[in-house]
């Protein structure tokens, strides 16, 4: 599989669990991890640190082709 | 102070406007700068054109009203950025001219393509254009204590002088101006909000979770009664309609080449990614520690002044005072300007350069005729928007926009990417789709309880789902394979060879 679906599929991976987390597992993604944290705002913050990150690894990819 | 800076940043934009006009002779210029805006600028430019009052304002009160679920509104960007990067940034560059139509017209037959293109372009641009109408008149309404009808007007008004005048370049400059100042705002406004706390999240989510009520739903999911369908619905219709949002497309023309375009979208994807983050961890819940039952910020009926839109100004004016309550309204208001004038752009490009030009003409405007013809498109336009804004006063602007990137979920999303990475499609099935999915989701949109119910004054909706792009691009695929697949004729044999050109290697 060529590297730029993978990274989308990472990326929409995360969103559609972020999306369907919402009506169907409230009570697991408000489970605490720290302070006020929980695995729901976990998993969207890893969203949107990952996402950036994955795109300036491609953009590095890229350029060294 | 609110209003002085007010007409500092009109002030402000107007001149960069008249000076980017000197630099617009040709329609390259007009549409697309000339293709010369560099990567890093036209990433603040995307990110100035996608982060509208629905971002700042629109999801601030959804996170106010609705707590935890926010969540799908704030996590569609970066789906939708991951699908322009690294699917669409290359493609974009290399195979488009000045709108996404000229990528599809390459391998498909152009006429069909551009007059869907036209419809769905337009439709998708006015009630977008809209939205951002709406937020600007509560905006003003709220500063200046003027009429919301008089709000829209004069917002209307310079959107149109914006376009009319400078064209890309100035569209290009607004955007990154606010670009800029939004990111430097929202960085301000998140550390007094902090501050207030003496910097401890715990303070502030624990003030914040007293005034949410006991149903804990703040950080939990459940506040806006989403099932299953519709929390899907929401998220594919915000993710998909973003990466088919003709505004955000066109964007990637204005670059010189392939690395530039993917860089702009990458800078534009962190600097959203960074707006996100602020408004989910700490602008939002600030807003309901500091704003929530503050008599300070109720009219005579216990609502929000200005409506739950205006929180996040609201918060501004609780940690900074009047003076930081006049700098964010001001950046409200340069951000909903710079997305104006991208979107009308985008509308009036659709109108002479797809339509007029390509469609009516067969090629044959000179240029000075094609941006003559988009002035006047774009006086035209600004009435019907502000008509739009007028009747849609009183929706939530991100509730409102999920609903407009349905239409570009269900028909640009569709054809772009079908045309890029699908050998079998063929003209009629693109044009098959592209009605279904349009017609679906502007049908199902107007029967739904948004349109039906609050604007027509039914009692019960048609279509009971508040979110209708599941279905309508659902449909719009279906067909669209379908259709392709079932095609005999000649001209599909030739569509299909044509997939050869949409190569970029």
């Amino acid at each position: 599989m060529q590297r730029q679906w993978f990274y989308t599929g990472i990326v929409l991976f995360l969103f559609f669990v972020l999306v369907l987390g919402v009506p169907l597992f409230p009570e697991f993604f408000a489970t605490g991890i720290f302070g006020p944290m929980n695995l729901g705002m976990l998993l969207f913050l890893v969203l949107h640190l990952l996402t950036p990150l994955l795109a300036f690894r491609y953009l590095k990819q890229r350029q060294g082709e | 102070m609110g209003i002085f800076l007010f007409f500092v940043i009109i002030i402000g934009t107007l001149g960069l406007t008249f000076i980017a006009s000197k630099k617009t002779s040709s329609a390259d210029d007009f549409f697309v700068a000339d293709g010369k805006i560099g990567g890093v600028s036209n990433g603040f430019a995307i990110a100035g054109d996608f982060m509208s009052a629905a971002t700042l304002l629109g999801i601030t009160a959804i996170l106010f009203g609705a707590g935890y679920d926010a969540v799908i509104y704030l996590g569609a960007p970066l789906g939708a950025f991951a699908i322009l990067i690294f699917l669409m940034s290359d493609k974009l560059k290399a195979l488009g001219k000045y709108s996404f139509t000229d990528i599809i017209c390459i391998r498909l037959q152009p006429k069909p393509i551009r007059i869907l293109a036209v419809v769905s372009t337009l439709s998708f641009s006015l009630m977008y254009l809209m939205v951002q109408i709406v937020g600007a008149g509560a905006l003003i309404e709220v500063l200046f204590g003027i009429s919301y009808t008089w709000s829209v007007v004069i917002v209307t008004s310079l959107m149109v002088l914006y376009v009319a005048v400078g064209g890309m370049l100035a569209t290009t400059w607004v955007q990154i101006t606010k670009a800029v100042l939004l990111l430097i705002g929202v960085t301000v406004l998140s550390l007094l909000t902090l501050l207030n706390f003496d910097f401890s999240f715990s303070s502030m989510y624990a003030e914040a979770q007293a005034n949410h009520g006991s149903d804990g739903l703040l950080t939990r999911a459940g506040g806006l009664g989403l099932s299953t369908l519709s929390a899907l619905s929401l998220g594919i219709g915000l993710c998909l309609g973003l990466a088919g949002s003709p505004h955000l497309l066109m964007r990637f023309f204005t670059v010189k080449d392939k690395a530039s375009a993917r860089m702009s979208a990458g800078v534009a994807l962190s600097a959203i990614a960074y707006v996100n983050v602020l408004i989910f961890f700490v602008i939002g819940i600030g807003a309901v520690a500091l704003v929530k039952g503050n008599p300070l910020y109720l009219d005579s009926g216990g609502a929000i002044i200005g409506g739950s839109n205006m929180v996040a100004v609201h918060l501004a004016d609780a940690v900074g005072g009047e003076i930081f309550f006049g700098i964010m309204a001001a950046i409200a208001f340069a951000t909903i300007l710079a997305v104006v004038a991208g979107l009308m752009l985008t509308s009036v490009t659709a109108l002479t350069h797809d339509l007029y030009t390509n469609v009516l003409m067969k090629g044959e405007v000179d240029q000075q005729k094609q941006i003559r013809l988009s002035k006047i498109a774009a006086v035209g336009l600004g009435v019907i928007v502000a008509l739009l804004g007028i009747a849609f006063e009183k929706q939530n602007i991100a509730y409102l926009v999920s609903l407009t990137l349905a239409i570009g979920a269900s028909t640009n999303f569709p054809l772009l990417i079908l045309s890029m990475y699908w050998k079998g499609l063929t003209t009629r099935g693109a044009v098959s789709g592209g009605i279904a999915g349009l017609v679906l989701a502007i049908g199902l949109m107007v029967l739904g309880p948004a349109v039906w119910v609050d604007v027509l004054g039914n009692d019960q909706a048609v279509f009971p789902e508040a979110y209708p792009a599941l279905y309508s691009v659902t449909a719009a695929f279906l067909t669209m394979v379908v259709v392709s697949v079932l095609d005999r004729s000649k001209e599909a044999d030739e569509d299909r060879d044509k997939f050869k050109l949409m190569s970029t290697n």
